[in-house]
């Protein structure tokens, strides 16, 4: 793709101008600024700027390019050569306000497109490279040239760009694409692993087949859900033809069950009546036998008993005579029995009256001494007690010496004069009692205590104890302890004489020992008489057997009334007694035409019940049978449409299948490994031809002053001078700057455009150059322009001069 | 002397799904084939016509399919037809499948649902039937156990008629199919068993003292079934020998084949297989294997599709096939050096998967 021409109507400060192009060298001097960027402009924008802008974009963008004199459109006609010459036409227009612009696009086939994002999307469809390889390679301005390496450090876009052209050359050699390899290569091994966990080899996020992705899933994922899914199908069917057979199984017990119960109830259901009949019959034959039995009984009983109680009367009159004669014996005994305790009562009255009168002579001959005495006494003895308490209490003690012997008399006072020897040179003691006297050589000396009155106590006590003396002599006692035993004494013979008198009153009873005797005699004589036990024991065998016979008489009476009142007569009874035996015969005769009760019954009642309980089973079953049958017509609607069999093979060849594929899936996995690898190592070599072609423009426009350039990936990083010394980019001069950016343009722009026709912008390339310099990069520029468009823009006359080669004119604007 | 025409598996009503192409035609194929048995049967005088069980695939089928098998049996002009129902259509208290066809069946169709021995005198035939009826899916149950403690009365031919696995002879890992056992069946005193279950024909060549058969499925329905499909037919003369005929009966025909392709006559040769009318009632599993010249490769790629014409279904692996991919065919097409060419040279030769697989992703990028 070239540039043919191009026209600006108006376009910033020129109104009207058509520049045309050439092939080759380009050579287009204009006024800084006024001229030559806005060719600049109106190029990169006819290119890549859409006409559809917003108010603000116009504005932001387009503003600058319209005219300062006025007026709101600007205009750009481009012409464009393609590979086979064919000229394609673009006219964009930019007008102020929302979207107002226009756009025309008419391409080598005749077809026109108007429509403003169609038509910018074509252009950049037909450009050699991509808008930002474009705006920053091959259009660069002249302030971007020295920064082309720095904003390609900043356009991923470019440096994408070139890594595939440089990779495209390098490893397409054999006619394939390596990006189009790789895309296939991960499409295939996207189709067969997506969402397969290839390490856990089980889906991603542990989604089996009871939770599968539904959507986006890869072969293997695919094959895998689909031997999963016929696996849980087999499990399903094994499992439903399982359960069916358990079903049928039970059903078919149950049917069998029925079977037999009905086969039984069949057997036993005609025969029911029959039974049931014969039972009531020989409930009816056992009352009626049961009744002639008792009519039988009655009829030979009834004859019988009246004879017996015939026979019983006499045996009972004389058992009441014997009767009457025991008991009039018997009173006779209780009189013996009463003479012989009167005999003992008297003997005890005579001894208890010889006791009464024994005591009461004891009484008279005793020592009369009464308590009103005995009180007397004691008193008397007290009041002495008393008294000489007192005396006591005043006692003196007396103590004589003599030298001579001498005898003197000493009273105590109350007691008698007593004669006391003194021997020589002894000394004798003697105490008193309140007082004493002394009868020295016929001097009396009376000694009193000093306190009280104790001579009128002593003469109280002496006339106390006269008085005592006195009444002990009265009483004809010698002590009062001898008083009071003589007292005790006689309250104890007064006391026996009492007890015995009351114990011969009590006995008597209140009657005289006379009457009782009497009443003794009038008993009479009753030796003959026997004891009242044996009379006793008879009178009580008699009564025995009479109650005996009573009770049977009463009996035979009480049955022979209830037979006269049932059947009148023993005859009537034996009437009877062949109407029922005529039934019995009946009764059996019609129970002979009856079923028999059938073995292993013991009753009616019990093969009746059987017969029910059967019936009662049948229905039960017929219940549980409809239930079974509905289970299976439920489950039978579900079956699975396919056999457990036909889904076992069907399992094996998925299973197969998914070996399959995953085998494929792992050779693609294998085959994607071993790209990758050999696409990396090759990836390293990717800028060596970039590299090459970088220092032969390099060190044709700096005379061989660098020796290399290292790399670090796509971008030079490093020169290495002629002298040996590595250099930065930053550490170049503003001049080496200038060559490096353009030897680096052309290096880039040869790989962008090495198959196809394009053009290069260059924007006052040697401005900052100096003379030797400037002239390498114009024969540099020259050679370049051999094989490809370049339009070089300069404001200096004398660089457009240097760098026009003979076939080139200068075009000023 | 009587004639027994002996078949069994049927399986009218399976449905071939993992046959997508050809379930259809096998499907119905089996109510023909059955049709053409009686046909058979009537054409060799057979005196009875047994099917050894699973005449259905299913007690669960539809009232116009057993019409249709029913009124096919009818046909048949001989004394008895014996039908047992095996473990597919096995026989329960209320199956609807069993009363269905009893009610539609011929005077001298017998449905042998219960163990009871079943006399042939009725039939005009001296002959006694020991029926070893399915009483369900699948069971351990060996159902003719019954018969054995049964008195046999010498003067009549025993004809013992069973379904289910025999030991040795069919797989039933799990004693799943009633299995038998030939010492048991061979001591039970019947005169000949007329067996089913097994889709192969046992014995393969019946000999004089064999009294156990069991012919195989008359249509087959899978690839482990690869004879033509087969029915027997026993003569049983006065002294009670047996003398049996194998019968081809089916119409269509399950094959495995395997082939290598490593030339180009190879090629040609199984190509050519298949340019007559051989398989065109042929479910062919095929699978090819070799290493082919690339253009042969590429021919076997276009031609397989004539292989899938001349058959009712292909089940073709030819995923062990191998283009010939060589180190000199690789320096030939790509620039030594290029991505191509180390990829390729990178994959060891044995990897034969792996450099074919690689190979054609690069072809195709290449277009």
């Amino acid at each position: 793709m070239k540039l043919k021409s191009i026209k600006l109507h108006p376009f910033a400060g020129i109104r009207d101008k058509t520049i045309v192009f050439k092939n080759g060298l380009n050579v287009l001097l204009g006024p800084n600024e006024a001229g030559k960027s806005t060719i600049y402009h109106a190029i990169l924008n006819g290119l890549l700027t859409t006409t559809s802008l917003t108010t603000t974009k116009v504005e932001s963008e387009m503003g600058r390019f319209f005219p300062s004199s006025g007026g709101d459109v600007i205009r750009v006609d481009l012409e464009l050569l393609d590979e086979n010459q064919n000229t394609i036409r673009i006219r964009k227009a930019w007008k102020k306000g929302n979207r107002q612009g226009s756009a025309f696009l008419h391409l080598a086939d005749d077809t026109e497109i108007t429509d403003e994002e169609q038509v910018q999307q074509r252009i950049e469809e037909l450009l050699p490279v991509t808008a930002a390889t474009l705006r920053t390679i091959l259009l660069a301005d002249q302030s971007g040239l020295h920064h082309t390496i720095r904003e390609m450090e900043q356009e991923d876009g470019v440096r994408k760009e070139l890594g595939d052209i440089l990779r495209q050359n390098l490893m397409e050699t054999g006619g394939v694409s390596v990006d189009r390899f790789r895309e296939l290569l991960d499409n295939r091994y996207e189709e067969y692993f997506k969402r397969w966990d290839r390490e856990q080899e089980y889906p991603e996020k542990n989604r089996g087949i009871s939770n599968p992705y539904k959507t986006g899933t890869g072969k293997v994922l695919d094959a895998y859900y689909q031997k999963e899914q016929l696996r849980l199908h087999l499990d399903e069917a094994r499992r439903f033809e399982d359960e069916l057979d358990l079903l049928n199984k039970k059903l078919s017990d149950l049917i069998g069950k029925q079977k037999e119960l009905i086969t039984e109830f069949e057997k036993l259901q005609p025969l029911k009546k029959g039974i049931s009949q014969r039972q009531q019959l020989e409930l009816r034959l056992e009352t009626a036998t049961e009744k002639r039995k008792g009519l039988l009984e009655i009829s030979q009983k009834w004859p019988v008993m009246e004879d017996r109680l015939k026979q019983l009367k006499p045996k009972q009159d004389k058992l009441q005579d014997s009767i009457q004669s025991l008991k009039k014996e018997q009173t006779l005994a209780q009189n013996k029995q009463k003479a012989e305790q009167l005999q003992l009562k008297l003997k005890k009255l005579e001894n208890l009256s010889a006791r009464v009168k024994a005591a009461q002579k004891e009484v008279k001959e005793a020592k009369k001494l009464m308590p009103a005495d005995i009180k007397q006494l004691r008193e008397l003895r007290s009041e002495i007690n008393n008294l000489k308490g007192q005396v006591e209490g005043a006692r003196l003690t007396l103590r004589m010496r003599s030298d001579s012997d001498q005898s003197i008399e000493f009273k105590e006072s109350g007691k008698e004069v007593e004669r006391l020897k003194i021997p020589s040179g002894k000394s004798i003691e003697k105490s008193a009692a309140g007082g004493f006297s002394i009868n020295i050589d016929g001097v009396d000396i009376e000694v009193f205590s000093g306190e009280g009155d104790l001579e009128n106590t002593l003469k109280e006590l002496s006339s106390k104890e006269k008085d005592l003396q006195k009444l002990l002599k009265e009483l004809d006692v010698d002590t009062v302890q001898s008083a009071e035993s003589l007292a005790e004494l006689y309250r104890q013979k007064l006391q026996e004489k009492d007890n015995t008198e009351k114990l011969y009153r009590s006995e008597l009873d209140g009657k005289s020992e006379e009457e009782l005797k009497k009443e003794l005699e009038e008993l009479g004589d009753l030796d003959k008489v026997r004891s009242l036990e044996e009379i006793s024991n008879d009178l009580v065998d008699k009564q025995t057997e009479l109650n005996g016979l009573s009770k049977e008489a009463n009996e035979a009476n009480e049955k022979l009334e209830n037979w006269k009142k049932r059947y009148e007569s023993i005859d009537d009874v034996i009437l009877e007694l062949a109407d029922i035996s005529k039934s019995i015969k009946d009764i059996s005769g019609e129970i002979e035409q009856l079923p028999e009760l059938p073995e292993g019954f013991d009753s009616a009642d019990e093969f009746i019940e059987k017969v029910d309980s059967l019936d009662h089973e049948i229905r039960g079953l017929d219940h549980r049978i409809n239930e079974k049958k509905l289970e299976k017509t439920s489950k039978e609607a579900n079956a699975p449409d396919t056999s457990s069999e036909e889904l076992e093979k069907m399992l094996e060849e998925t299973e197969a299948d998914f070996d399959r594929i995953r085998h494929e899936a792992e050779t693609l996995a294998n085959v994607r490994k071993r790209s990758s690898e050999i696409l990396e190592s090759m990836d390293a070599n990717t800028y060596c031809g970039l590299e090459e072609s970088f220092l032969k423009w390099l060190q044709q426009m700096a005379g061989n002053r660098f020796d290399s350039v290292q790399m670090n990936g796509d971008l030079p990083a490093t020169f290495q001078t002629d002298d040996g010394r590595p250099l930065t980019y930053e550490l170049l001069s503003h001049g080496t700057k200038d060559i490096v950016a353009l030897a680096w343009r052309f290096a880039l722009t040869e790989y962008f455009l090495q198959d196809q026709t394009g053009f290069i912008v260059l924007d006052d390339p040697m401005v900052d150059m100096d003379p030797e310099r400037r002239d390498k990069a114009s024969k540099a520029i020259e050679e370049f322009a051999n094989d490809r468009q370049v339009l070089v823009m300069t404001c200096h006359p004398e660089h457009a001069e240097l760098i026009k080669n003979k076939e080139s004119e200068i075009a000023a604007f | 002397m009587i004639n027994i025409f002996h078949t069994a598996d049927h399986h009218l009503g399976l449905r071939f799904k993992n046959h997508p192409e050809a379930s259809n035609k096998l499907a119905q194929a089996r109510y023909v084939t059955l049709e053409k048995l009686v046909g058979m049967a009537n054409e060799k005088n057979a005196d009875i016509f047994a099917i050894a069980g699973d005449l259905f695939q299913s007690p669960r089928i539809k009232v116009g399919e057993i019409l249709e098998c029913v009124h096919a049996i009818n046909k048949f002009e001989g004394n008895a037809a014996l039908i047992l129902p095996g473990n597919h259509d096995y026989i329960t208290e209320d199956s609807q499948l069993w009363d269905r066809f009893k009610k539609e069946a011929g005077e001298n169709v017998l449905v042998l649902d219960e163990k009871e021995p079943v006399d042939l005198s009725e039939y005009d035939l001296n002959a006694m039937v020991w029926p070893a009826p399915c009483h369900a899916k699948h069971s351990a149950e060996n159902a003719t156990g019954w018969i054995d403690d049964e008195e046999k009365k010498p003067d009549k031919i025993h004809i013992g008629i069973a379904h289910g696995s025999i030991e040795g002879v069919s797989p039933d890992f799990n004693q799943h199919y009633f299995p038998m056992t030939v010492r048991e069946l061979n001591s039970s005193g019947v005169d000949i068993w007329l067996m089913g279950h097994t889709h192969i024909t046992w014995p393969e060549k019946p000999g004089k003292k064999d009294i156990i058969f069991n012919p195989g499925t008359p249509e087959p329905d899978g690839f482990d079934c690869s004879h033509e499909g087969r029915a027997f037919l026993h003569t049983i003369d006065e002294n009670k020998l047996i003398s049996t005929e194998i019968l081809s009966t089916g119409a269509y025909r399950f094959r495995n084949m395997m082939r290598s392709l490593n030339s180009e006559s190879d090629l040609e040769k199984l190509l050519k297989e298949f340019e007559g009318n051989e398989f065109n009632h042929t479910i062919l599993k095929l699978d090819v294997s070799g290493r082919l010249e690339p253009e042969l490769y590429e021919q076997w790629r276009e031609k397989r599709q004539s292989i899938r014409k001349a058959v009712v279904e292909l089940k073709l692996d030819d995923s062990e096939l191998r283009r010939k991919v060589t180190e000199e065919q690789i320096r030939k097409e790509f620039t030594d050096g290029s991505f191509p060419e180390q990829l390729l040279s990178s994959i060891p030769e044995e990897n034969e998967a792996e450099l074919q697989m690689a190979y054609e992703l690069i072809k195709e990028v290449q277009k």
